[in-house]
């Protein structure tokens, strides 16, 4: 008899711990978590990018405009610059023969860049985010990239721009625990989407072919 | 106490629920290349589908009818594909036509990757759903005694799905397969209106696999003969 009383009042501390303040607790956290944070993609993809790789040595830059920029909405913060740069970074390796990165400081086009055939640079990157609501107004991403590709003594080869869009109709309830996690799926899809742009038209640009053969025919000249 | 086993029970019931149904029913990994294999690929992607939700179903369902029609097979879904044929299948680089698709293939870089996926068939499927609208009416109403609705509406629906299937051992001859299936949801109200959707999508998806197992053993009739 008087282990079961022990028992019983072992029993009581454990479950007020599962009272109503604790639930309200869970349901504030979830509303915080909800209406904060972040914005996460995933950083990169696991197989290298399919690209006719042009035969130079090229240095790595990101712009401050590209690399810094943020969008801010009222329920979170997206990094569309670091994420645009991961993206980039992948993409550049995939693109030339051989890459390092630009120096941060000096400025690339202040110090002698003979080392490499050309300097690759993200100029832009630019992201719209609007975000609609469960009652059929679609979230809406926006992102657009201009770089371009410099020899080594700073005169522009060539310049491209690429964007790409993406909407999409929440389902009743689908972005509830977290906005960021919804809105971070679109954000990749458009990423991926106006970098894998980019690529192909690089890969189909004849000024950069010429560049790369007259590299080609400056290293084997007399 | 109790609601802490429900909880845990819960928690387990979840991550079963994560795990693909095509790796338990299986009992080997599809996502493994052993011997041949067939990839998935949805294409022409709509871009305008928007996060590819309707893709993610048809992949999961065709992979899962696939498993056990072919089963010598392993299978690679649409998303490691896509990622492996980066960035030739995003919605804005995607080949417009069979002519481009096949121009893609015959790419010695993209032959290589599917190559060393071990990918012998790849099934570009596409399609969507479409319903039509609500019929009939359903009337709510409320007042001090209580609230409630009265009525019956329905809508009919189609799920109309396309493949082209690819040999990579012949690339000239891709073969197509069609499937649809329609059906029509209800919504009868009793008080409460309660929606009976009319799943329409799976049967399509049951009778494309069907179409595209038939193709797959013709060839490897053809195969063996030859």
């Amino acid at each position: 008899m008087s282990v079961r009383k022990s028992t019983r009042s072992r029993a009581t501390p454990r479950s007020r711990a599962w009272g109503p303040g604790f639930w309200l607790v869970l349901m504030q956290m979830m509303v915080v978590m909800s209406c904060s944070g972040t914005v996460k993609v995933p950083d990169t993809q696991d197989a290298v990018p399919l690209f006719r790789p042009i035969d130079a040595k090229v240095a790595k830059s990101y712009a401050a405009k590209a690399r810094l920029t943020e969008v801010e909405t009222a329920l979170f913060r997206a990094r569309v610059g670091e994420i645009s740069v991961r993206r980039f970074d992948q993409a550049f390796d995939a693109m030339f023969t051989a890459t390092v990165a630009a120096p941060d400081w000096p400025p690339w086009q202040r110090v002698d860049m003979r080392h490499v055939d050309g300097i690759v640079q993200l100029e832009e990157a630019m992201a719209d985010i609007k975000l609609g609501d469960d009652a059929g107004m679609p979230d809406f991403v926006h992102i657009s990239y201009k770089a371009c590709l410099y020899d080594n003594r700073a005169n522009a080869v060539q310049c491209w721009d690429s964007s790409a869009s993406q909407a999409h109709k929440r389902s009743v309830g689908e972005c509830l625990t977290d906005m960021s996690v919804c809105i971070g799926r679109q954000l990749e899809i458009a990423v991926r989407d106006a970098v894998a742009r980019m690529m192909v038209q690089v890969e189909n640009d004849p000024v950069i072919r010429a560049w790369e053969t007259q590299l080609a025919t400056r290293e084997t000249g007399p | 106490m109790n609601i802490k086993r429900a909880i845990v029970v819960l928690s387990i019931v979840s991550i079963l629920a994560m795990l693909s149904p095509e790796t338990a029913s299986a009992g080997k990994d599809p996502e493994q290349p052993a011997g041949e294999t067939i990839g998935l690929l949805w294409w022409p992607a709509d871009p305008t589908q928007s996060m590819y939700s309707f893709s993610k179903d048809m992949d999961k369902c065709l992979m899962r009818y696939l498993l056990k029609a072919v089963p010598r097979f392993s299978l690679v879904r649409h998303e490691k594909i896509q990622d492996m044929l980066y960035p030739w299948m995003e919605p804005g680089t995607q080949p417009e036509n069979e002519q481009d698709f096949a121009a893609l293939l015959r790419r010695e870089d993209v032959r290589l990757r599917l190559n060393g996926l071990g990918v012998r068939f790849l099934v570009a499927f596409s399609g969507s759903t479409r319903t039509e609208d609500w019929q009939g009416g359903i009337f709510c109403g409320g007042g001090y005694g209580g609230a409630g609705c009265l009525g019956f509406s329905w809508a009919d629906k189609k799920t109309a799905l396309d493949a082209v299937l690819w040999d990579l051992a012949d690339i000239d001859r891709p073969e197509s397969a069609e499937a649809s299936e329609s059906g029509t949801s209800i919504m009868p109200a009793l008080l409460l209106p309660v929606p009976i959707p009319a799943s329409t999508q799976s049967g399509a998806c049951r009778e494309l696999g069907k179409r595209i197992t038939a193709i797959i053993k013709a060839r490897q009739v053809e195969q063996d003969i030859d």
